[in-house]
C-alpha cells in the first residue's frame, strides 16, 4: 500500500475573476506504514490537497494512485475510494448527528454496505481504539459528551471504515492540553494497530516533529519541501520566510546558536535539547 | 494600586434542566485584579475558567458571593451596563461574535448601544480599527476575512466602548499561528496602553507574557503568582494535566542532573540568557 | 453554485445611486414596482426600461453583473412564459404537437416576461447599491410609524440584518458538513424521493446544532456589548435627506405621473 501523487493541480473558480490556483503541480510519494505531517499556513492548499486524496474534489490535472488504483480515473466508484481513504475534517465533532454514539459511528461502515454484524464489530473496535469504553458510551447521545470525547467519537466514525489511508485535518485544533495529548496518543495507537498510512495537517510543530516520518511543507499551492522532520526543521529561516515556525525547543536551540553557543540546532525533542545543553554546560565548566 | 475587579467567595452553579441537581462550576473563589495588570488564567476544560470570565462582566451573576467591577456589583441590575462597559469581552469563536455584515458597522455596535453621539462614534470606530490595524478592511464583510482578522475586528468592537478592562476568553484557540501572533501582539499593546487584561488561555507560551498567572482547577484557584512562581511548581501543573513551558521542562531536567538552574528560568529567552553566562 | 447568486448581494462602488438615502431608494423601488403594474402596453415598458437603463448607468454596477443575477430565476421566467403562451385562448398561430400557440398567448407571454425581467433588475439594483445594514435601517425608519401601534420595528430590522450577516457563515457551514458526511460515505444523489429526504438528516441535524450554537454565542456577545433593544440607541451613520434625495424623489414622482398619463391617454 502506498500513495503516489503526480502532477496534481487544481484551480478554484476557473475562468472567473476570482480564479485561484489552489494546487500547482504537486508530486510526492508516501510509502506503506508512513506517517506524513503537512504544514503550511491557511490558504496554502493543504485542505484542497486532502479533499483531492479523498475524491471530494476532482483534480484539474494529474493522478493520485492509492494502492495501485488511480482514484482520479473517470467512473471510479466513490465507495471504493472511501474504503481506501478516510478523511477526518477539522472540528469533526460538528458532524455528529445520530441519537446514540454507536449509531453515529456506524454511519460510515453502513454506507460502505457492510453486513450488520460486521458493522457492530467495527463500531465496537473503533470506539475502544479511540480510548472510549464501548459499554459506557455506545447508548448515550453524542451531544452529551465532553468536547474531547465528541472528537474521539467523530474520529471513530472514520476509523470504523478501516481506511488504508487515514487523513486528519488539524486533529487537535481547539483542545486543551490534556485532550490534546490524548488525541495524539490515540493517533499513535491507531497507527500501530491498523498499520495504515496516516496523513495529518497541524499547526503544532512539536506534534509534527514527534509523529511524522515525513514532513511536507506547502506554500501558495506548491509543495516546496518534503523530508524527515530533521531535514525540514533544519531550514528555520526558509520556513520563517513563509511564516512557519520550527518546534519551540528547536527555536530555542537556534537562539542559543545565534548567541555563539555551540549546541545542536537539529534537536527536536526536549530530551535531545537538554542533552545538547547539558554537554555544552559541562564542557564549559570543565574549561 | 487599586483593584478594578474584586471577587469575594464566588460560587457559581449551573442549573441542570432535568433532575434539578445544580452543577457547581466555581467553588469559592476570592481574587483581586489590579488595575492595569495583565493576568493569565489557565486551566483545562471544565476547570471553571470560562465560567469565571463570564462572571466578571455580569453575563453570569454569582450564585453566592460578590463580584465588584470598578465598584459596581454585577448583581445590581441598574448598573449592569456600567459593568459591561467597564469590562469588555472577546470570545473564542471569531465568527459568532460579529453582529454586522460590515466591519465598521460592527465596531460601531457597542458605542451605538451605549447611546454615544453619532459623530463621536465615527471617531471611536476609526481609532479602534486603526489600533488593531484593520482600517483598510473597514468596508469588508466578515466572511471575507481570515479568523485572525475577524478576531481583530471583535477586539476593535470592544475597544470602541472604551473599557478599562478587557477579558479575552481563549481568543486564539481557533486561530492559526499567524493569527495567534497578531492577537497576542495586540493584547500586549493594549496592556501597555494601560488597559487591564485578563487572558483565559491554555497556551503556556501566551501565559508567560503575563505579569500574573492564575491556575484554576475544579472551580477553585490552584496556584496564583508571577509566571516564575507558578511555572516553577512543575509537578503541580502536570498533576492537573496542564503543559509546562519548554524552558521550565529543560531546566527541570538539567537540575536533576546536578546543574543549578535558577527557578525563574521560564521563557526560552531566560534559558538562552542562563546558558550564555557559561560562555 | 450557491455563490453565483447575485440577487440580494451588495456591489460596492462610489456612485450617486449608492449615496442616496436608503429610505429614498426603498420608496423609489416601491414606486417603480407600482409603475410596472400600471403599464399595460409596450411603449410604457420602453419608458420604464429607459429609466432603468439610465439608473443602472449612473449606479456604475456592471450590467453583466446584474445579468448574472437573472440566471437563477431563468427557470421561473421560462415557466411563466410557457404557461402563458400555451394556456391562453385566441387566434391560433401555429401548433407544436398537441399544444397550440395563439396570438393572445404570445402577446401575454412576451408582456409578462418583460414585466418580470424589469421587476427583477429594478429590485436587485436596490440591493446592489445599498448595504444590507442601511437597507434594514431604512426599512426600520420607514416602518417606525408602526411602532405606535405596537409593531416591534427595531427588533424586526435587527433580525433581518443578523439573518443577512449569517447567511454566508451558514452556507460555509453547510458546505463543510456535506463534505464531512460525503467523506463518511453518505450518498445524497441516488434512491427515490424518500431515500433522498432521509439522506438529508445527517446534514440538517448538525446544521441545526450549529445554528443554535451561533445563536447562543451571538446573544452572549451582543449582551456583553451592552445591547438592550432599540431604546436609547444611537447610529453612527445618521440618515439625512439631502438635495440629491429630494431630486430623486421628485424624479420618481414625475416618472409615475408620466406612466399614469400614458395609461390614461392611450
Amino acid at each position: 500500500m502506498s500513495i503516489q501523487v503526480r502532477n496534481l493541480s487544481y484551480i478554484y473558480n476557473e475562468g472567473l475573476t476570482s480564479e485561484t490556483v489552489a494546487l500547482d503541480n504537486i508530486n510526492f510519494d508516501i510509502y506503506d506504514g508512513e506517517v506524513a505531517g503537512i504544514i503550511g499556513h491557511t490558504g496554502s492548499g493543504k485542505s484542497t490537497l486532502l479533499q483531492q486524496l479523498n475524491g471530494l474534489l476532482k483534480p484539474r490535472g494529474g493522478t493520485i494512485i492509492v494502492g495501485g488504483t488511480d482514484i482520479t480515473r473517470p467512473g471510479i466508484s466513490m465507495r471504493d475510494v472511501r474504503r481506501r481513504v478516510g478523511l477526518v475534517f477539522q472540528y469533526p465533532e460538528y458532524q455528529l448527528f445520530e441519537e446514540t454514539v454507536a449509531l453515529d459511528v456506524a454511519f460510515g461502515p453502513k454506507n460502505l454496505g457492510l453486513r450488520e454484524d460486521e458493522v457492530d464489530e467495527r463500531v465496537h473496535d473503533a470506539l475502544e481504539l479511540v480510548g472510549l469504553d464501548y459499554d459506557e458510551v455506545a447508548g448515550r447521545s453524542p451531544f452529551e459528551l465532553s468536547g474531547g470525547q465528541k472528537r474521539r467519537v467523530a474520529i471513530a466514525g472514520v476509523i470504523a471504515m478501516k481506511p488504508q489511508v487515514l487523513i486528519l485535518d488539524e486533529p487537535t485544533a481547539g483542545l486543551d492540553p490534556g485532550s490534546h495529548d490524548e488525541i495524539m496518543a490515540m493517533i499513535r495507537k491507531v497507527h500501530e494497530s491498523q498499520q495504515n498510512i496516516i496523513l495529518f495537517v497541524s499547526h503544532n510543530m512539536e506534534d509534527v516533529a514527534a509523529l511524522s516520518d515525513k514532513v511536507m511543507v506547502m506554500d501558495r499551492g506548491k509543495l516546496i519541501t518534503v523530508g524527515t522532520p530533521k531535514e525540514v526543521f533544519r531550514q528555520r529561516d526558509r520556513l520563517a520566510a513563509i511564516a512557519l515556525d520550527v518546534p519551540p525547543v528547536t527555536e530555542m536551540m537556534f537562539q542559543l546558536k545565534e548567541r555563539g553557543i555551540d549546541v545542536d540546532t537539529g534537536a527536536l525533542t526536549l530530551r535531545e535539547a537538554e542533552e545538547s545543553i547539558y554537554d555544552y554546560l559541562r564542557g564549559s565548566k570543565a574549561k | 494600586m487599586s483593584s478594578i475587579i474584586q471577587i469575594r467567595n464566588l460560587i457559581f452553579e449551573y442549573e441542570k434542566e432535568e433532575n434539578g441537581e445544580p452543577v457547581r462550576a466555581i467553588d469559592g473563589v476570592t481574587l483581586d485584579i489590579e488595575e492595569g495588570s495583565f493576568v493569565a488564567v489557565i486551566g483545562r476544560n471544565g476547570s471553571g475558567k470560562s465560567t469565571l470570565a463570564k462572571n466578571l462582566n455580569g453575563l453570569f451573576v454569582p450564585t453566592e458571593g460578590t463580584v465588584l467591577v470598578d465598584g459596581w456589583d454585577t448583581r445590581d441590575d441598574e448598573h449592569i451596563w456600567e459593568v459591561r462597559q467597564t469590562a469588555g469581552m472577546v470570545f473564542q469563536n471569531p465568527d459568532n461574535q460579529l453582529v454586522s455584515s460590515i466591519v465598521e458597522d460592527d465596531v460601531a455596535f457597542g458605542p451605538e448601544n451605549l447611546g454615544v453621539e453619532p459623530s463621536l462614534i465615527r471617531e471611536r470606530v476609526d481609532r479602534a480599527l486603526s489600533s488593531v490595524r484593520m482600517g483598510e478592511y473597514r468596508h469588508k464583510a466578515p466572511h471575507q476575512l481570515s479568523g485572525g482578522q475577524k478576531q481583530r475586528v471583535a477586539i476593535a468592537g470592544v475597544i470602541a466602548m472604551r473599557p478599562k478592562c478587557i477579558i479575552f476568553d481563549e481568543p486564539t484557540a481557533m486561530l492559526d499561528p499567524r493569527g495567534r501572533r497578531d492577537i497576542m501582539k495586540i493584547i500586549q499593546q493594549l496592556h501597555e496602553e494601560g488597559i487591564t487584561v485578563i487572558l483565559i488561555t491554555h497556551f503556556m507560551d501566551e501565559a508567560v507574557r503575563a505579569d500574573r498567572v492564575i491556575i484554576m482547577d475544579k472551580g477553585s484557584v490552584l496556584l496564583d503568582g508571577t509566571p516564575a512562581e507558578v511555572f516553577s511548581r512543575r509537578e503541580r501543573m502536570l498533576e492537573v494535566s496542564l503543559d509546562v513551558p519548554v524552558a521550565v521542562e529543560i531546566a527541570a531536567m538539567l537540575r536533576s542532573r546536578g546543574i543549578d538552574v535558577p527557578e525563574d528560568v521560564i521563557t526560552p529567552e531566560d534559558m538562552v540568557e542562563f546558558v550564555c553566562q557559561y560562555r | 453554485m450557491i455563490r453565483d447568486i447575485t440577487l440580494g448581494q451588495y456591489y460596492p462602488a462610489q456612485s450617486f445611486v449608492h449615496r442616496l438615502d436608503p429610505r429614498v431608494k426603498i420608496t423609489a423601488a416601491v414606486l417603480y414596482i407600482i409603475e410596472l403594474f400600471i403599464v399595460n402596453d409596450f411603449p410604457g415598458f420602453a419608458v420604464c426600461a429607459g429609466v432603468l437603463a439610465a439608473v443602472v448607468g449612473i449606479s456604475r454596477v456592471p450590467p453583466g453583473f446584474i445579468m448574472r443575477g437573472l440566471k437563477p430565476i431563468l427557470i421561473i421566467l421560462i415557466f411563466t412564459f410557457c404557461l402563458n403562451i400555451f394556456m391562453i385562448d385566441g387566434r391560433v398561430l401555429y401548433h407544436i404537437g398537441p399544444l397550440r400557440v395563439t396570438d393572445n398567448g404570445l402577446y401575454t407571454a412576451v408582456f409578462m416576461s418583460i414585466r418580470l425581467i424589469l421587476l427583477i433588475i429594478g429590485t436587485s439594483l436596490l440591493t446592489l447599491t445599498t448595504t444590507p445594514i442601511s437597507l434594514t435601517d431604512g426599512i426600520e425608519r420607514l416602518l417606525s410609524p408602526l411602532n405606535k401601534v405596537g409593531v416591534a420595528t427595531h427588533e424586526i430590522a435587527m433580525m433581518m440584518s443578523i439573518a443577512l450577516r449569517f447567511i454566508p457563515t451558514l452556507m460555509e457551514e453547510t458546505d463543510k458538513i456535506i463534505k464531512a458526511q460525503q467523506a463518511r460515505g453518505a450518498d445524497f444523489e441516488s434512491g427515490n424521493i424518500f431515500a433522498r429526504a432521509k439522506s438529508l438528516i445527517p446534514i440538517l441535524v448538525p446544521l441545526f446544532v450549529s445554528a443554535f450554537r451561533i445563536a447562543q454565542d451571538l446573544a452572549m456577545a451582543m449582551e456583553a456589548r451592552c445591547y438592550r433593544g432599540g431604546a436609547g440607541r444611537t447610529r453612527m451613520n445618521g440618515m439625512k435627506m439631502g438635495r440629491a434625495d429630494a431630486l430623486c424623489l421628485a424624479g420618481m414622482f414625475l416618472f409615475l405621473g408620466v406612466i399614469i398619463g400614458m395609461r390614461i391617454m392611450f
